[in-house]
């Protein structure tokens, strides 16, 4: 009886604990209806073996051609083409992008639906089809989790044993249903909210992450697998909005969307703060605008026309109100300083420092640094050791104007790029231009191991194995030698070039228990508003970068050469025409001030040391 | 010896809180000035301080200024045109010869005339062109996340802020100044016990510099 009563109870129990918790969200939208897989002839590709057409299947209910056309995501990939001229002449900066150049921007055969839109699309076998030049096969590759299709080593198999008598597949099956930020972080950066510990791939193909080292992960930095200093002291989640279940499209989102749709300030008329009339789901899930929400991103790559239309700070948080109770000139923080500036302090997550393509490693990649503010810079094997300890960068801050002419310090990492460039007779008005990777192959590498002239030139322990160390062009004889060897294979006036290019940091975010709040860390002598950072280690020739075409930073500063022959860029906030309390004065009106009050002092102590003196005298005298 | 009454209760609690909120806004703008050597109450409580207390010196200047209007005791902060040039050839012949030879001072102090034609000329500046000086370009620094717009045009924040602290070291030096002539009253605290309890003893032998107003 007992036992009936305890077993009882501890069900009653369970029962109640259990309805307390709320269930776990479905990987897929419920009310998603099941869906045919239809190849480009509108065949069920279980029938025909073809691959499958997104556009073809999403098509049947979505205006796949609206899509198309409202989606700077697909007009990138498809317009941007390879090869770092390319990236010259249209973007104006030599690629940091190596891998991703030369993999996901590949413009596809069709748009692919299925990256953003499944809860586990496989990427890798996605990214496998493009390198192969399979470019049609990568939507059905996108599907390989599903159990839908397979390789057979040979071929794209599909497997009808799961799908329905006319040839649908539920959105269940699919994992179908609204992109997550996990489908953004396929292109964009780590982002995981997996229980695993969190590690760092350092590829671009986790571009932001590799380019800023921001990373999106409600995970706390101490449970990550990530080798810190003092890691056990970090308990707080690499990205505060991660944490508190903002998903990307919160901010970045479709601009006709019912749930996030705001008229922007510039077509609103100035009476109305609420227009109610939206589409309705029906509508919007017919025709969803793929041109997102977005901010002013420093290279601006990409929906440049929506640049600056994205949920802000200040469109969720009263940053007045929560900064008024303990905050002085709450109002001029706030306009001078983006909340980014102080609520990202510091960027765990090593990022590239400098990217070298005047010198290839044995595999035709660039030389690369990572940032490290107690290392310094860190070549890629030593910031890769799993030994390593890193400590994450204090970002640089830099003005820079958003879209609406507003001036405010926004965070930024720097990536300095060094690379050959060429004037070739029948180049465009002569002007030089940068050398691709093949041409650098071809020269340095041309039978996959480095030219005997190459090794002589570099080689300076003589082991006839070229380290990161010496693969350096730090001097001017290997700079000499490597421009011969290009010579020699017919590049025409090899010259170093150097850009140095910014890249603004909006997420990593910490709560305001992490973020800059003591005064002294910017108003003093040493402030954080006018931290150096540094370019690069070495200069090859005597090289100064020149800024990419960043139309938003402005570059109030200037790059100091050091004694070692490293560069660091020192910004300077008074020509930024900011003053800081505290860290900025007029030396000369100090001056003239402190001669005043010590002249007073003087003049004081002086008539008063006489006045005694008098006194005692005429004490002596009236005594005598 | 006959006590006069020379300064009435009003002020001296003027004068007594001007001392306090300036000492006070100095302090404070030095801490806000140089954080890293002066650390006396944190940047933050100095900056609030400073705000608040330079509210306390603008009331009770227009306070101070309504009082001198009204009871017509400004004029005894203008300098006299008359012989102006002698009192002070007198005065600081005083200060760098007869202070120290037990010599009459130049100047007798009476309610109607309390001040000496060389303090005349210094309160003018001080009281005239310093202290507005200091109250308007530190109202415009606080002003600057109100108003960034209108305080671009006039050079920013910095030129605000470089008018400001050369005006704070001037101020310390005539505090300086200030402090020690307190000390040359007939004996070392006598100027000090005046301003505390408002009686003052006259200085033996004072011959007149300035004809006594009707």
């Amino acid at each position: 009886m007992r036992l009936l009563a305890i077993t009882m109870l501890t069900a009653a129990l369970a029962l109640t604990l259990a309805a307390d918790k709320p269930p776990p969200p479905l990987p897929y939208a419920e009310f998603h209806p099941a869906v045919r897989l239809l190849d480009r002839q509108g065949q069920s590709v279980f029938a025909s073996g073809a691959p499958v057409s997104p556009t073809a299947t999403c098509g049947k209910c979505h205006d796949a051609q609206y899509i198309a056309q409202h989606n700077y995501h697909a007009q990138t990939a498809a317009g941007l083409p390879l090869g770092a001229d390319d990236w010259q002449r249209q973007l104006g900066f030599v690629p940091d992008l190596g891998a991703t150049a030369a993999t996901s921007l590949q413009a596809p055969a069709e748009l692919n639906c299925f990256v953003c839109h499944l809860a586990e699309p496989d990427n890798a076998f996605r990214l496998g089809e493009l390198q192969a030049g399979r470019a049609e096969w990568s939507a059905t590759a996108t599907l390989a989790g599903t159990g839908l299709v397979q390789w057979s080593g040979a071929a794209w198999q599909w497997n009808a044993v799961a799908v329905g008598a006319d040839g649908s597949v539920t959105a269940a099956q699919l994992k179908l249903g609204p992109a997550r930020s996990a489908n953004c972080g396929l292109c964009h950066g780590l982002v995981s909210d997996a229980p695993a510990p969190l590690t760092l791939s350092f590829n671009l193909r986790d571009f932001s992450t590799e380019t800023t080292g921001q990373v999106y992960s409600p995970q706390r930095i101490s449970d990550s697998a990530v080798n810190l200093h003092e890691k056990e002291s970090l308990a707080r989640p690499w990205d505060v909005h991660a944490e508190r279940l903002l998903e990307c499209a919160g901010c970045h989102y479709a601009p006709n969307s019912p749930s996030y749709r705001r008229e922007p300030d510039a077509t609103r008329p100035e009476h109305l703060r609420y227009d109610p009339r939206k589409l309705d789901v029906g509508q919007y899930l017919k025709q969803p605008d793929h041109d997102f929400a977005t901010g002013d991103s420093a290279q601006g790559l990409a929906g440049l026309a929506a640049a600056g239309s994205m949920r802000r700070c200040a469109d969720c948080h009263d940053a007045e109100q929560s900064h008024g109770k303990w905050l002085p000139y709450v109002r001029r923080h706030l306009r001078m300083l983006a909340c980014e500036a102080c609520h990202i302090p510091l960027i765990y997550a090593p990022a590239r420092a400098v990217t070298d393509w005047t010198m290839l490693m044995p595999n035709g990649e660039p030389l690369v640094e990572y940032r490290d503010d107690a290392a310094g810079l860190l070549g890629a094997a030593d910031a890769r050791r799993p030994e390593q300890l890193l400590s994450g960068y204090q970002p640089l801050l830099l003005p820079r104007r958003d879209s609406e002419g507003r001036q405010q310090l926004m965070p930024y990492n720097v990536i300095t790029t060094w690379y050959w460039t060429s004037t070739a007779a029948d180049s465009a008005h002569g002007a030089p231009t940068p050398l691709s990777r093949e041409q650098l192959m071809h020269a340095l590498l041309p039978d996959g191991k480095y030219a005997a002239d190459i090794v002589a030139a570099l080689d300076a322990n003589g082991d006839s194995v070229l380290s990161d160390d010496e693969l350096r062009l730090d001097s001017t004889a290997k700079v000499e030698a490597v421009a011969r060897r290009l010579d020699a294979s017919g590049i025409a006036q090899p010259k170093i070039a150097g850009q140095w290019a910014p890249y603004d940091l909006h997420h990593s975010v910490a709560t305001g228990e992490w973020a800059v709040r003591k005064c002294a860390e910017c108003h003093s002598r040493d402030s954080r508003l006018t931290k150096s950072l540094e370019l690069s280690d070495y200069a090859p020739a005597n090289v100064a970068p020149q800024l990419v075409a960043a139309a938003s930073v402005i570059p109030a500063g200037h790059i100091k050469q050091l004694a070692d022959g490293g560069l660091t860029y020192v910004p300077s906030d008074r020509s930024a025409g900011i003053y800081i309390l505290g860290h900025d004065r007029w030396p000369l009106g100090d001056r003239i001030g402190l001669v005043a009050v010590i002249l007073a002092l003087l003049a004081a102590a002086g008539h008063g040391a006489l006045r005694i003196v008098q006194h005692f005298r005429r004490g002596k005298r009236e005594a005598q | 010896m006959n006590r006069q009454y020379l300064y009435t209760l009003y002020q001296r609690v003027w004068h007594w809180l001007q001392a306090f909120v300036l000492l006070t806004l100095i302090l404070s703008g030095l801490e806000i000035h140089l954080p890293q050597s002066v650390h006396l109450i944190g940047f933050r409580e100095a900056v609030r301080a400073h705000n608040f207390m330079g509210f306390v010196l603008l009331g009770n200047a227009f306070l101070g200024f309504f009082y001198y209007l009204t009871t017509g005791e400004l004029r005894q902060l203008i300098p006299q045109a008359r012989n102006l040039l002698g009192g002070l050839i007198a005065q600081a012949r005083y200060y760098g010869y007869g202070i120290f030879h037990h010599a009459p001072h130049p100047h007798q102090k009476r309610p109607e005339s309390r001040l000496n034609p060389l303090q005349r000329l210094t309160y003018t500046m001080v009281l005239n062109v310093l202290l507005p000086l200091q109250l308007v370009t530190g109202l415009m620094i606080w002003s600057a996340q109100n108003w960034p717009d209108s305080l671009a045009r006039i050079g920013g924040l910095a030129a605000l802020a470089y008018v400001h602290s050369l005006g704070a070291w001037l101020f310390c030096a005539f505090l300086i100044l200030h402090l020690y002539l307190i000390t040359t009253g007939p004996t070392p605290t006598a100027h000090l016990r005046s301003m505390l309890t408002g009686w003052d003893t006259p200085e033996p032998q004072t011959p007149l510099t300035e004809a006594p107003r009707k």
